[in-house]
């Protein structure tokens, strides 16, 4: 409802909206490439793959705050994904990826704090910005969040429980709908909507804390 | 908060247009007059769209497969080095380790049938087995064979056999075993034939897992760095 009343909006999330609008063809690729995958072509995963990183990595590096550790999870992901193709007994693809993506990077958490992280702060000191300056370009609306909103917003991520975290990810910022997000979690809509509330509340605190809202 | 506000979830599944017709009223009719509620509604709101403004990241690389995904990537082999001249290394002193062993561990000690077949010329020469080798216990070494296979004394028990012909009674091999058929061979042919000391065996695979630990570890933090410039 508020997408259909935002243009920017839809235009950023163009991965989200190019899915809505030929969705038909989508699945008949998919299809036909899931098919050759799990007969073991990799170059059919491949397809795959390229439709499907973008979301991945991102989902990572909002999970892991942390891009090389997220691209390295993402990586193991579409490893395991691959290696674990002929199990996939149809439904959503996307969601049964990110599962995968979303575990990788636990356990790619598990496995960073028994020994020092690179921590975004450094990443960021290192390359001057935050790390993604062609979506910068891309979006607007990224003009008005200021270095140290973004960084609050981190910081407020960084803090929430992981369904809390996963939901919000999943919904406000890789845009996907109630369903879709329940798919990935494994969980009904309806958890979906209290754990989305109550990590939007979380982090509406921590903006307020911090002046970011005021 | 009073119980008759309009409740976070409530707000935020507003927002997402995700409540039912019916609660959609009721809420919309407590806004109109609870302006707490409508602050709390549109701080919510700008908290989403400042995190639906956070930036996607973009994929640095591709993240495509190659044609057969080895299995073995999962584990410890995966997180080693690439070029894979340390883990050839470390995996061939693993190997070696387990090739000692095992031979260490197939290599047969002299057991209850070698101190029976050969308790006879054992027995003669006990009395210089037991002078040579200060660990043997005389009782067992002059015992009669099923008493041998107490304790370690078995072995002992055969060395004799072996031991006036190596005209060495002061080396230290008290360990050194044989099976029937080669100690017979070695009783015949020339001492080199007797099989290595059990200690060399251990000492030499404690050694190489040694070195087998430590080049996995050098590749693994090979491997790490590798990892990051990758």
């Amino acid at each position: 409802m508020r997408r259909s009343g935002r243009a920017g909006w839809v235009r950023f999330r163009s991965r989200v909206a190019v899915s809505r609008r030929s969705t038909s063809v989508r699945v008949i690729d998919e299809e036909r490439w899931l098919d050759a995958a799990r007969a073991g072509d990799a170059d059919a995963f491949n397809h795959l793959v390229e439709r499907y990183q973008s979301l991945a990595y991102s989902v990572a590096c909002r999970t892991l705050a942390d891009p090389e550790a997220a691209a390295d999870a993402t990586q193991e992901a579409f490893f395991s994904a691959f290696r674990a193709i002929a199990g996939f007994r149809g439904g959503s693809f996307q969601a049964w990826l990110l599962r995968i993506v979303v575990n990788a990077c636990y356990d790619a958490r598990r496995y960073a704090n028994r020994r020092p992280a690179t921590s975004m702060d450094r990443v960021i000191e290192e390359m001057g910005e935050a790390p993604w300056p062609d979506q910068h370009a891309v979006n607007p609306e990224t003009a008005v969040l200021s270095q140290e909103t973004l960084a609050t917003l981190e910081g407020a991520l960084a803090e929430l429980p992981d369904e809390q975290r996963l939901a919000i990810v999943l919904v406000d910022i890789e845009g996907l709908t109630y369903e879709e997000a329940a798919d990935v979690m494994g969980r009904p809509v309806g958890t979906v909507r209290s754990r989305l509330a109550r990590g939007r509340a979380r982090v509406r605190d921590i903006l307020v804390a911090t002046g970011n809202l005021s | 908060m009073q119980s008759d506000h309009v409740g976070t979830e409530a707000l935020s599944a507003l927002l997402d247009g995700h409540l039912s017709d019916r609660e959609r009223e009721t809420v919309e009719a407590h806004l109109a007059g609870c302006p707490a509620c409508r602050i709390d509604l549109e701080q919510l709101r700008r908290t989403v769209s400042l995190l639906q403004a956070m930036p996607a990241a973009a994929p640095a690389r591709s993240f495509a497969v190659r044609e057969a995904v080895p299995p073995a990537r999962v584990g410890l082999v995966h997180r080693m080095a690439r070029p894979p001249l340390l883990r050839a290394l470390a995996g061939a002193a693993a190997a070696l380790m387990v090739v000692v062993l095992l031979a260490d561990a197939a290599w047969p000690r002299g057991d209850v049938t070698t101190g029976i077949g050969l308790s006879s010329p054992a027995m003669l020469t006990a009395r210089e087995s037991s002078a040579s080798t200060p660990t043997v216990n005389p009782a067992a070494a002059s015992a009669p064979p099923p008493d041998a296979r107490a304790g370690d004394s078995g072995a002992p028990a055969l060395e004799p056999a072996i031991q006036p012909r190596e005209a060495a009674p002061g080396e230290e091999t008290p360990e050194s075993v044989a099976t029937p058929i080669e100690l017979i061979g070695a009783v015949e042919a020339p001492p080199s034939l007797a099989p290595p000391s059990l200690r060399v065996g251990q000492v030499g695979a404690v050694f190489l897992g040694i070195l087998a630990a430590i080049l996995i570890t050098a590749s693994l933090r090979a491997g790490r760095r590798a990892g990051r410039r990758a």
